[in-house]
């Protein structure tokens, strides 16, 4: 079997992110805001994948954030929705995101490897350390305070997984978080899949440069992302490894600029707040993903797109933004979209000519 | 919006065969070293269009750059031509934002200029810090008391190299315009021989 397509395309790639997720990325109390039911998750995934989008990516959330409409508080499940999305599908690479301290690795690795044989080599994990702490109090656990451990128990956990993916013999382990005896992995993926992880402290982005192939980091100021992305590339380097950068975006398209802006501030005029405010500070509390000193900027952008960067603008100037991401060195953006279902045909018609037209997709 | 940007470095650099060097090598050090003997007038590249306070969220976050590598292309219209490194940190956002300022520093102005070249590891809007800088009314920062301050669209790009040129088609000027008779006293900040001058420094004394 070749490599799975995302590690051996060499443009842009595009993804879409947190369509399992109701609300999307968009914290609004908006009628149209996002349903994230399985009907339009389907209809979403065979609108990317017939416009030749490279992948999905979903958010693994188990309580919402509050406010009046619990932004996130409705969320499918990501190994079965990937499962799924994988079955109904052609191209695309769907991801699955998994808390490694909810998930045994053993379990894990059987249900990608199964995954890998649905989806024709197409899946993708998303590793997550753990962040968010009432998340692991609904879950029963404990959240450790420091970055070592949850990144220590993290490595341990991915390192039981990629051996299951590899070795072809039934093995021992003997860590500090796990005891096994006599496992093995089979089926076996034919590939290793491409991992992703979304580090913002210095303990995760090592972890992230010693086993992922792509980083997963917000852009809120491009000429800061520059020196960022390519100490990361040079940390991935330094371990032996090529490692990518990837942002998240999110799109406000519209014919003029005057409406896109218009829309972007309908969009912040039915901010649910107290939800926005709950997902600023329990990021800033518990996670290193976000950049502290710019909290004024980074909660409207939290309203409108969960921190994204913003692709506001004609289809001219969103494509010129997706331009500017990729001179800052990154390997790729998700895209997000208050109603993904009803606002992507128009990015598909109208901006990914522009982004053919010069040479990045 | 005419403006367009070229896919890549490979499409533009067709008149050089092969895409790599001349076949009569000059050495790099003999060319920085040349090229130092020719005076720029030094100015900073301002990109990005935020406001300042956390507002207009959409908008790419101000940052600049100091650049000697400004010249005038057109009068009807009023276009300059600004050579930017891809590999500085201004130039996503300038491309990001397609409006750019251009100021011309007075001698007094120095400080600004050493700010805007990353002096300290200054980044983005820190390197705005101790100076007047103004927004205008298109999303452009210009420092006010500059011998000019010019405030571009992006008009065109093209990638060679390492570097890009980057055509501005001006939308609005300050400074010269007001005091056109006037000079400032301090005169231009200039780049020589990897040091800032001004005019004072190599025809004053005798």
């Amino acid at each position: 079997m070749t490599k799975p397509s995302l590690l051996t395309h060499d443009r842009f790639l595009l993804g879409t992110f947190s369509s399992n997720c109701a609300g999307g990325m968009t914290v609004s109390k908006l009628p149209e805001r996002w349903v994230a039911n399985w009907d339009n998750n389907l209809k979403l995934a065979r609108l990317l994948d017939d416009a030749g989008i490279d992948f999905m990516l979903p958010i693994a959330r188990w309580i919402g954030y509050g406010g009046d409409t619990d932004f996130h508080g409705g969320v499918l499940e990501t190994i079965t929705w990937a499962t799924a999305l994988l079955a109904s599908t052609r191209n695309i690479t769907v991801f699955a995101t998994i808390h490694t301290v909810a998930n045994h690795p053993v379990v894990v690795a059987k249900q990608i490897a199964t995954m890998a044989q649905i989806g024709g080599g197409r899946v993708g994990l998303n590793i997550v350390a753990g962040w968010n702490k009432p998340e692991y109090e609904a879950l029963g656990l404990t959240l450790p305070e420091d970055h070592e451990t949850r990144y220590g128990y993290a490595q341990e956990w991915f390192d039981i997984v990629r051996k299951l993916w590899t070795s072809e013999d039934k093995f021992d382990w003997d860590g500090t978080y796990f005891k096994l005896h006599a496992t093995y992995g089979n089926p076996r993926p034919e590939s290793m899949p491409p991992i992703l992880n979304a580090a913002g402290s210095g303990q995760g982005r090592a972890f992230a440069s010693q086993n992922a192939n792509f980083l997963f980091t917000p852009a809120i100021d491009l000429a800061r992302s520059k020196d960022e992305v390519a100490e990361l590339k040079a940390m991935g380097e330094k371990n032996g490894r090529k490692v990518d950068v990837m942002t998240f975006s999110h799109v406000v398209c519209r014919p003029t600029e005057a409406e896109a802006k218009a829309r972007w501030q309908e969009i912040l005029d039915n901010a649910d707040w107290e939800a926005v405010d709950n997902l600023v500070r329990l990021q800033f509390a518990h996670a290193q993903s976000f950049p502290h000193d710019l909290l004024a900027l980074i909660r409207e952008r939290m309203a409108v797109g969960h921190g994204g960067f913003p692709l506001v603008g004609t289809p001219e100037q969103v494509a010129d933004s997706i331009c500017a991401l990729q001179s800052t060195g990154f390997r790729g953006t998700t895209l997000s979209f208050v109603d993904y279902v009803e606002e992507f045909p128009y990015f598909r018609d109208e901006v990914l000519p522009i982004l053919h037209a010069r040479g990045i997709r | 919006m005419v403006a367009v940007m070229d896919a890549g470095a490979h499409a533009v650099v067709a008149d050089m065969p092969h895409g790599t060097s001349c076949a009569d090598k000059v050495d790099a050090a003999a060319f920085r070293q040349a090229m130092r003997q020719l005076a720029g007038g030094v100015c900073v590249i301002t990109a990005g269009s935020d406001d300042g306070a956390g507002g207009h969220a959409y908008a790419p976050q101000r940052t600049g750059l100091t650049a000697t590598s400004v010249v005038s292309l057109s009068v009807d219209p009023a276009e300059l031509v600004v050579s930017i490194n891809q590999a500085s940190s201004a130039w996503p956002v300038l491309l990001a934002a397609r409006r750019f300022g251009v100021n011309v520093l007075t001698a007094a102005q120095a400080a600004v200029a050493q700010r805007f070249s990353g002096a300290g590891g200054l980044r983005g809007a820190q390197r705005f810090a101790d100076a007047p800088w103004q927004r205008t009314d298109d999303g452009v920062w210009l420092l006010a008391g500059a011998l000019a301050g010019f405030a571009c669209t992006l008009e065109r790009t093209w990638l060679h190299r390492s570097h890009a040129l980057v055509v501005g088609r001006v939308i609005a000027i300050t400074g010269a315009v007001q005091a056109p008779t006037h000079p400032d006293p301090a005169g231009p900040l200039l780049y020589w021989q990897g040091d800032y001058a001004r005019l004072a420094d190599v025809s004053g004394s005798g």
